[in-house]
């Protein structure tokens, strides 16, 4: 099986949770953030989903207090996931079968005005 | 001469005029008040004078007749007179909505002017809904402008915002947008919701049409510490224009049920980004929703504040990270140590005034001999703070940040990692320096 080449974006306040030398390197202090990473097709013998995702980004994006981005099936509150410009839950949410070329974006929700 | 003279009177005339404005309308909002019978029109027809003024809009087959009328016989509630609600109010008055109520519990500050545009200079100081009326009262005398200069909570929420068709948050906090939101799920009322923080902008329509509430999309509130405030992160003032305004539309689209055809979206604003709109289909209405779900666990309005574990002051909390009170020193304390260093023979080391605030904010003002080395820097530049310290010969060092919070992280840094015990906290920062110190140190 092929791998998969994501793009994930992360806005409206989402890219400061990616750790400063990634950030660096894609050119940006805030802003939005666009980066490419490759996934296996499958993981643990099964095909890779939005979880498995939500994990690799915890793992290697994420800057600090890891597990406040993704522990215990929980999502960082205030996060929305969105896959191919529609929230995720329009799919079938962290259980949505990754493809090749899939966009994936992390939008924070804004409170002020 | 003459001429100046003149000008200078003008002006002075103008200015007391303007305060006195304010004055009048602020006495017959409250003798109104308990007036419950519109002051606008309603029926089914449209006088001469609202034909002739809101002919442009009369043209336009969207709107047309039947949606003037219903324009001119609906009411809309703006929660917040700010940034959002400024734009968003001024355009439903202007486009001719019967009634118009605006709840805000804050007085307008000098801060807000650059983005609030319904307030004025003459305003600061006065109610945000006295000085929102004025303006909109200015306007348009057909439309019927309800006042409500109250904090909204659980306990006036459903009284304030019932009968109203349409609400809009052009609220500042996570805790008054959960409460807008549960009010608005029990008395069935769709939301145009809209938020802006520095160069970026929301707008989404809640609880309408099958679609989404505020809950359906982020059942759990964020953390405290992970939510931006215009008054600490800023905001560029025309981007909470550009998102109330587009929330004035939306009522408009709601009012004349257009926007029954429209799936439920989130629409994304960005000064950055090119274009700057971008559209995000939604979810429909989560069943499983704790407020508007087919079971639901949340049927009354509950405490907000706990709930986010955050309350809709504008105003950062005080942290009291450093336990022992002697490492921190108030700013009297430090302007005595900075003046014994004047004093001091030139060449002796007195001691390190350590800014940690970011650049940007550095920029806009600092204290005599600052050294600024932001507190997100400190493990990057931990090689260069440790010379700085080292080189004092056991002087102390003194850290100052906007509020004294982060300032506190700076002492627990220096003291714990570098192990330099001589390490203070100016407590309550530059906002406390300019209250305490120097009335003549720019506030930000």
């Amino acid at each position: 099986m092929e791998d998969l080449k994501l793009t994930l974006k992360f806005s409206s306040g989402a890219e400061l949770m990616i750790k400063d030398e990634i950030r660096a390197d894609a050119g940006t202090k805030t802003g939005d953030l666009e980066l490419t990473r490759t996934l296996p097709a499958t993981t643990d013998g099964k095909p890779t989903i939005a979880k498995d995702l939500l994990e690799f980004i915890r793992d290697n994006l994420i800057k600090d207090r890891q597990e406040d981005f993704y522990d215990k099936e929980k999502l960082r509150p205030g996060i929305l996931v969105i896959i191919n410009g529609s929230d995720w839950e329009v799919e079938d949410g962290p259980e949505y079968r990754l493809q090749n070329n899939d966009t994936v974006e992390f939008i924070s929700t804004l409170h002020g005005g | 001469m003459e001429k100046q003279k003149r000008i200078d009177e003008l002006r002075g005339k103008l200015e007391s005029l303007r305060k006195e404005e304010l004055e009048i309308q602020a006495e017959l909002l409250a003798l109104e008040a308990d007036t419950l019978d519109g002051r606008h029109a309603t029926g089914n027809k449209l006088s001469n004078e609202a034909i002739g003024r809101y002919s442009r809009q009369l043209l336009i087959p969207e709107i047309g007749m039947q949606g003037q009328l219903k324009l001119r016989n609906s009411s809309v509630l703006v929660v917040g007179s700010g940034g959002l609600g400024s734009p968003c109010a001024l355009y439903l008055a202007s486009m001719g909505i019967g009634r118009l109520g605006l709840v805000d519990h804050d007085v307008v500050d000098q801060s807000n002017l650059h983005r609030q545009v319904l307030h004025t200079e003459a305003s600061c100081g006065v109610s945000k809904v006295v000085s929102a009326a004025t303006a909109l009262t200015r306007l348009s005398s057909m439309c019927d402008v309800r006042a409500h200069d109250v904090l909204l909570d659980s306990t006036n929420a459903k009284e304030i915002m019932r009968g109203y068709d349409v609400v809009v948050d052009a609220t500042d906090n996570a805790a008054t947008r959960y409460l807008v939101n549960d009010a608005c799920v029990m008395l069935g009322i769709p939301l145009v919701s809209g938020s802006a923080v520095r160069l970026d902008g929301q707008l989404t329509v809640y609880n309408y049409n099958g679609g989404p509430c505020y809950r359906c999309l982020f059942p759990t509130p964020p953390a405290p510490d992970a939510t931006a405030n215009c008054s600490e992160t800023g905001v560029l003032g025309v981007v909470p224009g550009v998102i109330g305004c587009l929330q004035a539309m939306e009522v408009v689209k709601i009012v004349t049920e257009r926007k029954r055809e429209e799936e439920p979206s989130l629409l994304l604003f960005s000064y950055r980004s090119q274009p700057h709109f971008r559209k995000i289909k939604l979810r429909m209405r989560k069943p499983t929703c704790a407020v508007c779900g087919d079971s639901p666990t949340v049927t009354g309005l509950v405490d907000y504040v706990a709930f986010c574990g955050a309350g809709p002051s504008d105003n950062a909390p005080e942290w009291q990270l450093l336990r022992d009170a002697k490492q921190r020193v108030s700013c009297t304390e430090y302007h005595q140590v900075q003046r014994a260093t004047d004093e001091a023979s030139s060449g002796a080391k007195g001691h390190l005034l350590l800014d940690v605030r970011d650049e940007v904010q550095f920029a806009i003002c600092q204290l005599p001999n600052a050294v600024n080395i932001p507190i997100d820097q400190f493990e990057a530049r931990k090689g260069e703070l440790e010379r700085l310290v080292q080189g004092l010969d056991g002087a102390p060092v003194y850290a100052v940040c906007r509020r004294g919070n982060v300032s506190q992280m700076a002492v627990q840094f220096i003291r714990e990692k570098l192990r330099y015990e001589q390490c203070f906290d100016i407590a309550g920062g530059l906002v406390a320096w300019q209250r305490e110190v120097d009335a003549d140190f720019p506030a930000y």
